[in-house]
């Protein structure tokens, strides 16, 4: 059969053209036939999910109050302890709730009383860590009362870190007196015109030893010399010399200087390098020796630079007779001078401070060792006639001829203008019980815009073991950076039975200084002070919401496919208003829908939504 | 070789058999290039033709303007070109303008409409695909 269709088309050459014509347009016809067949069943079956979907819209109302937003972290415990449970449990769930108990955050159960101390700042600039700050107290009638040894071993500095105590060095000056001092330095930067309230003074320890003190870490600068007798300080690294043949020299654990000729005659303390913003320095000085004349000069100086030689800088001396006290501009000029009538082989104390090294303005003063400083300066004028210098480094100045004299503690701190404040809170047992834990709670603000939101609101249901205490909500003020109630429609906290009690506290019109930017919200639960009960409180619920002036739609899929929703219109009389939405519903679920950016219409109104497929759900309301 | 090269250019009767195969070549394959191409407008046209898919979201009577809006959402699988209105059948359209894929927007049409009165609007694109219905002026 084969070989005689292939004999036949040898012979007919008609038959082998025909089939060919028909092979090269069978592709063509094939493409076309698929192409629009396939396509069409494309569409086809578009059209029929089309027809498949059913979406409606159950309701539609107005709402006020958006959905709570609770904690999605654990709570930090600043005071108290968590006892039980977990931030997720709450009873309408688990039947679960957390639990938290008073305690206190007491650095050492040895000390049993301690006074919070707030450090402000009251420049416009931050004042930056490690600054010497002096508290002011009246350890006299604490050490009467039998809370503070008089030798003050139990008075200690601590500082709260956020996470834990750090025990600070501090110099106490007049101790047992009605105002002694205490001096400290600061562990962080304290804000323009802010505050810091982490710092501590603990006291009542009977067997408390060996405090920290040492001045090295109170002070930029101290040195009491008390070490080995050294023929040439020079030697040790902290410090260099610039002078004319004198010699600086540890004798009894006193810096001596014999001088000598050479112009300036300078001890550096190298240690500090340049030191770039004003100081106050503080030394003991003691003149043993004293040719008198021009070149008998001794005492402090500081801006020091190389012009016109290494040391040459601004000085506040013992000059030229034991009745003179005289700022000098090394090598350029001397500036004002005072009297004031000092003794040989006596101590005094000196203080010193160049204020303006631009317009060459300094301050000194001399008073005798066991005597109250003055409030006055002895020389408060300039530095004389002369180029003025910068900051620089800073040491002791020596005298140009054979006199002897003897330095002992100097003492160098930096000086703010306005220095800080550090005032003292309430004292605190350590039997006092508190109860101080905050947590994070987060808007969502793609629902809740910033811009529809009125104001916001907190609650928390609540047990508390003690029915005479009084419990505080507080947010975190993020313009003054600390928790407040501050504007809060009630600050009169909450006094709860002992059964499960809401307390709620609206933000009002100040609710956009406690939401920040991105949504999220702190709130403190504080107690209202330290009490000797131990007080347990048992959180079933704490969330956040915002108050708005929006719509909830209640959108159902009856259909068989998922829907999604592309479009929302809300209509009346005077306004077709349009909304891009982007919802997609499952098969047969319902879903709720809140817009704080639309507000329910006057009636009659129509509500409509439209899905990517080109169906429409209609919700009218007469 | 040159022998066999001269032995061909004397050889009349073999050009014209190889000139006709040439030309037969030439001629089937511009007819298919042509067969291809139509195939392709063809078919495109048919696909886009099929997959127009607009909707009217909304229609409003504008009492401020005095106007009819029209809120068009392309849901089909291809551009598509509005290019005429239709108020009662009687055309009211300014400027033509192109809807992509997924893209919506209002079609403003100039008309007095009457309070109560049923109008027939009728959004039409380029390749025929009819939009629209009778709506009653609130």
């Amino acid at each position: 059969m084969l070989e005689a269709i292939i004999k036949r088309l040898k012979r007919d050459r008609r038959g082998v053209s025909n089939v060919i014509v028909v092979m090269l347009s069978l592709p063509l016809v094939v493409v076309i036939v698929v192409n629009v067949v396939l396509w069409s069943y494309e569409m086809n079956q578009f059209d029929w999910d089309k027809m498949q979907e059913d979406i409606g819209i159950a309701n539609v109302e107005h709402v006020n109050r958006s959905s709570w937003f609770a904690t999605q972290s654990e709570y930090t415990v600043n005071t108290g302890s968590h006892t039980s449970g977990t931030f997720k449990d709450t009873q309408a769930i688990d039947d679960q709730y957390e639990s938290f108990v008073e305690g206190s955050n007491w650095w050492n159960v040895d000390y049993s009383y301690r006074r919070q101390i707030t450090i402000t700042n009251n420049m416009a600039y931050t004042l930056s860590s490690g600054y010497s700050t002096l508290l002011t107290m009246d350890t006299a009638a604490l050490v009467s009362s039998g809370k503070m040894l008089s030798n003050g071993n139990d008075l200690r500095i601590v500082f709260w870190n956020e996470s834990s105590w750090v025990e600070i060095d501090r110099h106490v000056i007049d101790m047992n007196t009605g105002s002694t001092q205490v001096w400290f330095k600061t562990q962080t930067d304290v804000p323009a015109d802010g505050s810091d309230n982490n710092y501590y003074v603990y006291y009542d320890n009977l067997g408390a030893v060996s405090p920290p003190a040492d001045k090295s870490n109170v002070y930029l600068w101290f040195d009491d010399f008390n070490r080995v007798d050294n023929l040439d300080i020079t030697t040790e690294a902290s410090y260099s010399a610039k002078t004319g043949g004198g010699t600086w020299s540890i004798e009894t654990s006193k810096l001596k200087n014999v001088g000598a000729a050479g112009d300036p005659n300078k001890l550096i303390i190298t240690a500090l390098g340049n030191v770039d913003t004003n100081i106050d320095m503080l030394v003991k000085i003691n003149v043993t020796s004293f040719v008198s004349g021009d070149l008998s000069r001794m005492g402090l100086s500081c801006c020091m630079d190389t012009d016109p030689s290494r040391g040459s800088g601004y000085c506040g001396l013992f000059h030229d007779d034991r009745d003179s006290l005289e700022l000098l501009n090394d090598l350029r000029s001397w500036g004002t001078g005072g009297a004031y009538g000092w003794s040989l082989s006596t101590w005094y104390y000196m203080r010193f401070r160049v204020i303006d090294p631009v317009n060459k303005l300094g301050k000194v003063k001399v008073w005798q060792v066991g005597t109250t400083e003055p409030n006055t300066w002895t020389v408060d004028g300039n530095f004389g006639g002369g180029t003025a210098r910068d900051y620089g480094e800073v040491g002791f100045g020596g005298s140009r001829t054979t006199d002897i004299t003897y330095f002992d503690d100097i003492l160098i701190r930096y000086i703010a203008d306005p220095e800080p404040s550090a005032s003292l809170g309430m004292e605190e047992s350590q039997s006092d019980n508190r109860l101080d834990i905050d947590g994070a709670f987060v808007i969502d603000l793609s629902t809740y815009p910033l811009t529809y939101i009125q104001t916001g609101e907190m609650q928390i249901r609540y047990r508390s073991s003690d029915a005479s205490e009084r419990w505080y909500l507080k947010a975190y003020n993020w313009s003054s950076s600390t928790y407040s109630d501050s504007g809060f429609n009630s600050t009169t906290g909450h006094m709860p039975t002992k059964e499960w009690d809401y307390y709620a506290v609206n933000f009002t019109d100040r609710w956009s200084s406690y939401v920040h930017d991105d949504g999220t919200v702190y709130i403190k639960i504080v107690d209202e002070g330290a009490d000797s009960n131990q007080t347990i409180i048992d959180i079933d619920f704490l969330a956040v919401r915002v108050v708005i002036n929006g719509m909830k739609f209640t959108f159902q899929n009856k259909g068989s496919s998922t829907s999604h929703l592309v479009s929302l219109w809300v209509n009346n009389s005077t306004d077709h208003l349009r909304y891009d939405v982007n919802i997609f519903i499952n098969s047969a679920d319902t879903e709720s829908y809140i817009r704080s950016d639309i507000s329910l219409p006057n009636k009659p109104y129509t509500v409509k939504v439209v899905t990517e497929r080109g169906n429409t759900a209609v919700f009218a309301s007469h | 070789m040159t022998r066999k090269a001269k032995r061909f250019f004397r050889d009349r009767r073999a050009i014209t058999p190889v000139l006709s195969n040439l030309l037969l070549t030439v001629v089937a394959v511009a007819a298919m290039s042509i067969a291809t191409t139509a195939t392709y407008v063809i078919t495109t046209n048919l696909k886009e033709t099929m997959s127009e898919r607009i909707i009217i979201e909304d229609l409003w009577f504008n009492p401020s303007t005095g106007n009819i809006s029209v809120y068009l959402r392309n849901v089909g699988k291809v551009a598509v070109h509005v290019s005429a209105v239709y108020v009662n059948h009687t055309s009211r359209f300014s400027s033509p303008f192109s809807l992509e894929i997924g893209k919506h927007r209002w079609l403003n049409i100039s008309y007095s409409w009457s309070s109560g009165n049923l109008y027939f609007v009728d959004v039409v694109t380029t390749r025929g695909t009819h939009v629209g219905g009778y709506y009653k002026a609130p």
